[in-house]
């Protein structure tokens, strides 16, 4: 099971523009583990992500899925491993139907027609969003083309599940919906996320980010505690750790 | 403007779908060919975008009206000659079905006089050439309303055509020709000022999306040569088609504006409205017939003893508009010729 | 609800909630037409290709008619008529549809009676010109070929004459364009009204878009439209995206289809080549004779 370990040593990237996007980081997430990746706006967390499945290949040092680098030659491989969800779910449904869209991943990998609607049908069901299968995107609701969105990529059976913002957008019972969702998920875990509640509810660990850089990694609930950390990094104790006093 | 189903004949309908369809095509096989394939959603959702962007309009001052940007030459501009005309193609394919602007059987003609003129005439040869490989802001706006014009004024000059050869609108040449490109020739400019404006704002705060298009790799990139053979091919087809078409049905062919000659004495009842109506009618032709007026009696004899008329201009017209085509398509022709010969 | 909100505000309020009710008023009709196409009726479940093929004979007939044939015209309506009887379609809403965009018919058709004013047919005391009837023509014409156009996207949705059209032979390229092209229509459409109503608003009340504004705010939904694009492609590559877009559609051109197109075909040969009209009344003059 080696290769649901996600790595990263020492990791920069540099946008064209000049911009720094992340600077020296490295990490280690092992298999199941579920990991909230916290931080201000512009500190990181989406080049980051960008970075787990080849999307951006780093400028500097080393990306790992599992045993082989991030790179030209195994971007197909990582790609099948590493699923990821958009932040804009109109982004990431392109196609006309629901049907088309979950089924647009198992069919490039190859699939045969029959198991190609077997695993779009199942992760309709996971999700549970059977009773869109024909729909067109444009006509769905936010919470329903959030969940179609992790749909589409569960259809192509990855190990390693990456979400970049997963509540935003959503009315409270979408989001609990979702959290419920993603603890029946046994994948590794990265999300990207503003919503510190989520975090506390589906991640056991925490990676925070400022300005590129890592400034505290470990488990979720010590550093939320940890006020002082919370504000350099332009972070706020999630309001259900609030009312405790 | 948009060609109507109601407007054309069967014949100019199926010539100009086949030749919308071999541009589809030809352009689809080179779109297969690019390596590049981020342009498959760009061009998608770029043709959303002239779809959303044309519903805004801007106040023109002192005119009480308002205009908006033209779509086939910012496509050019963005995305190239072929990806441009396959997202115009498909622009006006989707207004055809859901806003019924034009129809099923006009689309070849839709798609030929708004997305051939700008993508393949007035893109390359007008607007490449005069911003060339260094834009600047001067370039990039002479260039976009220069090309914009142009191309317009070479779609109305069609839409004219395709009306006068399917014989189906009675307006003389010579008054829908002053109707139309002056009209046209505003709406290019209004157009191009927009598109211009729109590309200088995009070069200016994001300069490298319009790199591709503007180096150099991108004009030896694709071939016009390719395309304008196919053009001067459909246009031959065009020509026999029609030739065939005018011997075969005569009346089919009527050119008003040797209709009109006898018009004046065929008039009917004179009330009110009909003499109102001739006057409405000396103000709006321009350039009637009156210098056919020799033959005048003859012909209205004719008219009157059996109908439908069979009107000796007829076959003439059809020479002449058969002509006019050729003329075109040699000019674009050597045009491009010399253009190829200094590149 | 929503289309009563547009229609409603259309000529009370200033300019920019007209902007916003053409927008809205855009989404609706391009959402509720296919919705329309959802229905079960034995016409929405025929194969895509048996009702493009029909329809463009249709239109090809109806247009190749000469331009003082009203007579033969008339039977073609029959068509478009069974259509929406036996698709359920609302027919006023068609038609409506239909007379939004027949100005543009007018405009050109106007001239024929003041160009072409040659009586042509007698009724009593009263000729009518050959102008007029042309131009009666053009609108007829005009009527059959866009409401049969309309009839066959309300039956049968964009997407799925888009497959058809593939099947067809027409290049895959150009159908997944079409098909990311009505994907995102409306989500720009929403983004442009979104962008549109922030000016509006903070305009107060002065309706006009003033080009040094209107410059910025299309630039602006370019910016953003050429951002999503970049952001869509990732989202294919991450997918597993290699230039190719598979799409499978099992169609079936089965009896049902050959029988639709067979009959409606012939029975369109039937009203070009026949003046049934003319030959009618010719019948019912000669036995009340």
């Amino acid at each position: 099971m080696s290769h649901h370990i996600v790595q990263a040593d020492n990791l920069s990237y540099t946008y064209p523009d000049g911009t720094t996007g992340i600077n020296h980081i490295s990490f280690k997430i092992t298999h199941g583990q579920s990991v909230a990746l916290v931080g201000a706006n512009g500190a990181g967390k989406s080049t980051l992500l960008l970075h787990l499945n080849g999307c951006l290949i780093p400028i500097e040092g080393e990306m790992k899925i599992g045993d082989s680098p991030v790179n030209k030659k195994s971007l197909k491989a990582v790609r099948r491993s590493v699923g990821m969800v958009f932040q804009n779910s109109d982004d990431q449904l392109f196609m006309p139907t629901v049907f088309d869209d979950v089924a647009f991943g198992p069919i490039n990998l190859g699939m045969q027609e029959a198991e190609v609607e077997k695993r779009v049908r199942h992760a309709l069901e996971t999700v549970g969003a059977s009773h869109l299968i024909h729909r067109p995107p444009y006509k769905l609701s936010g919470g329903e083309k959030r969940a179609v969105a992790i749909a589409t990529v569960l259809a192509t059976s990855p190990d390693i599940l990456v979400m970049d913002e997963p509540t935003s957008n959503l009315d409270p019972v979408s989001r609990r919906r979702l959290i419920h969702l993603l603890n029946s998920f046994e994948h590794t875990k990265i999300i990207a996320t503003h919503d510190l509640d989520m975090a506390l509810d589906v991640c056991e660990r925490t990676i925070v980010l400022h300005k590129g850089e890592i400034t505290a990694d470990g488990p979720t609930i010590d550093l939320f505690n940890d006020e002082q950390l919370l504000a350099h990094s332009g972070l706020e104790k999630p309001l259900g750790m609030q009312g405790v006093h | 403007m948009h060609m109507a189903d109601a407007l054309i004949s069967p014949a100019v309908g199926g010539v100009m779908w086949v030749a919308s369809a071999g541009l589809i095509g030809y352009c689809s096989k080179k779109m297969k060919e690019e390596v590049d394939n981020s342009k498959i959603p760009l061009m998608g959702v770029i043709g959303a975008f002239i779809f959303a962007a044309q519903m805004i309009n801007f106040t023109i001052p002192a005119t009480g009206s308002s205009g908006h940007i033209g779509g086939g030459m910012i496509l050019a501009i963005l995305l190239g000659p072929n990806a441009a005309f396959l997202t115009m193609a498909s622009v006006l394919t989707v207004q055809a079905l859901f806003f019924a602007d034009g129809g099923l059987l006009a689309l070849g003609c839709n798609i030929f006089n708004l997305g051939f003129f700008p993508c393949f005439v007035a893109y390359p040869l007008i607007y490449k050439r005069i911003v060339g490989n260094n834009p600047s802001e001067k370039l990039i706006m002479t260039g976009a309303i220069i090309a914009a014009v142009v191309g317009l004024q070479l779609g109305a000059f069609f839409v004219v055509l395709e009306t006068l050869v399917s014989g189906i609108s009675s307006l003389p040449f010579g008054t829908f020709v002053l109707l139309v490109q002056p009209i046209h020739l505003a709406i290019g400019i209004v157009e191009g000022l927009a598109t211009a404006a729109v590309v200088l704002f995009v070069w200016k705060s994001r300069p490298e999306i319009l790199q591709p298009c503007v180096s150099l790799k991108a004009v030896n990139g694709y071939s016009i040569k390719g395309v304008l053979v196919g053009f001067v091919a459909a246009t031959l087809v065009t020509g026999c088609t029609l030739s065939w078409f005018a011997s075969a049905h005569p009346d089919g062919l009527e050119w008003a504006m040797f209709k009109t000659a006898g018009v004046e004495e065929l008039a009917g009842p004179e009330d009110g409205v009909h003499s109102s109506l001739a006057t409405l009618q000396e103000k709006i032709a321009f350039l009637p017939g009156y210098g056919f007026k020799s033959g005048e009696t003859h012909s209205l004899e004719e008219e009157a003893q059996v109908w439908p008329a069979i009107d000796p201009g007829t076959s003439m017209s059809g020479l002449v508009g058969g002509l006019l085509t050729l003329c075109l398509t040699l000019l674009i022709g050597v045009v491009v010729k010399h253009r190829k010969a200094i590149v | 609800m929503r289309e009563r909100f547009t229609g409603a505000r259309l000529f009370i309020c200033p300019g920019y909630i007209k902007d916003m009710a053409t927008f809205e008023k855009n989404l609706f009709d391009i959402g509720y037409m296919d919705t329309l196409a959802l229905g079960t009726t034995g016409l929405h479940r025929l194969d895509p290709r048996a009702k493009l093929i029909t329809t463009l004979i249709f239109v090809t007939m109806v247009v190749s008619l000469g331009k003082y044939e009203i007579s033969m015209m008339v039977p073609f309506v029959i068509y478009p008529l069974a259509m929406i009887v036996s698709g359920e379609l609302p027919f006023g809403y068609l038609f409506k549809k239909i007379l939004l965009v027949a100005p543009f018919a007018i405009l050109i058709g106007i001239f024929n009676p003041l160009l072409d004013r040659q009586a042509l047919v007698q009724i009593g005391s009263m000729s009518i010109s050959g102008g007029w009837i042309s131009f009666f023509s053009i609108m007829i014409r005009f009527g059959l070929t866009v409401g049969a156009a309309l009839v066959l996207i309300s039956l049968t949705g964009f997407n799925s004459v888009c497959m058809g059209l593939e099947k067809l032979g027409v290049p895959r390229p150009f159908v997944v364009q079409l098909l990311f092209l009505y994907r995102y229509l409306f989500v720009l459409i929403d983004e442009a009204s979104r962008m549109a109503r922030a000016r509006s608003l903070r305009a107060f009340g002065s309706g006009r878009m003033q080009f040094k504004i209107f410059v910025p705010l299309i630039g602006q939904l370019l910016l953003r439209t050429l951002d999503r694009a970049q952001r869509i492609h990732l989202a294919m590559c991450c997918r597993g995206f290699d230039g190719y877009i598979s799409m499978n559609r099992t169609m079936k051109f089965g009896f049902k289809e050959i029988r639709f197109t067979l009959a409606w075909s012939l029975l369109f040969l039937c009203f070009r080549s026949h003046n049934i009209p003319l030959e009618m009344g010719e019948l019912i003059g000669g036995y009340l004779r």
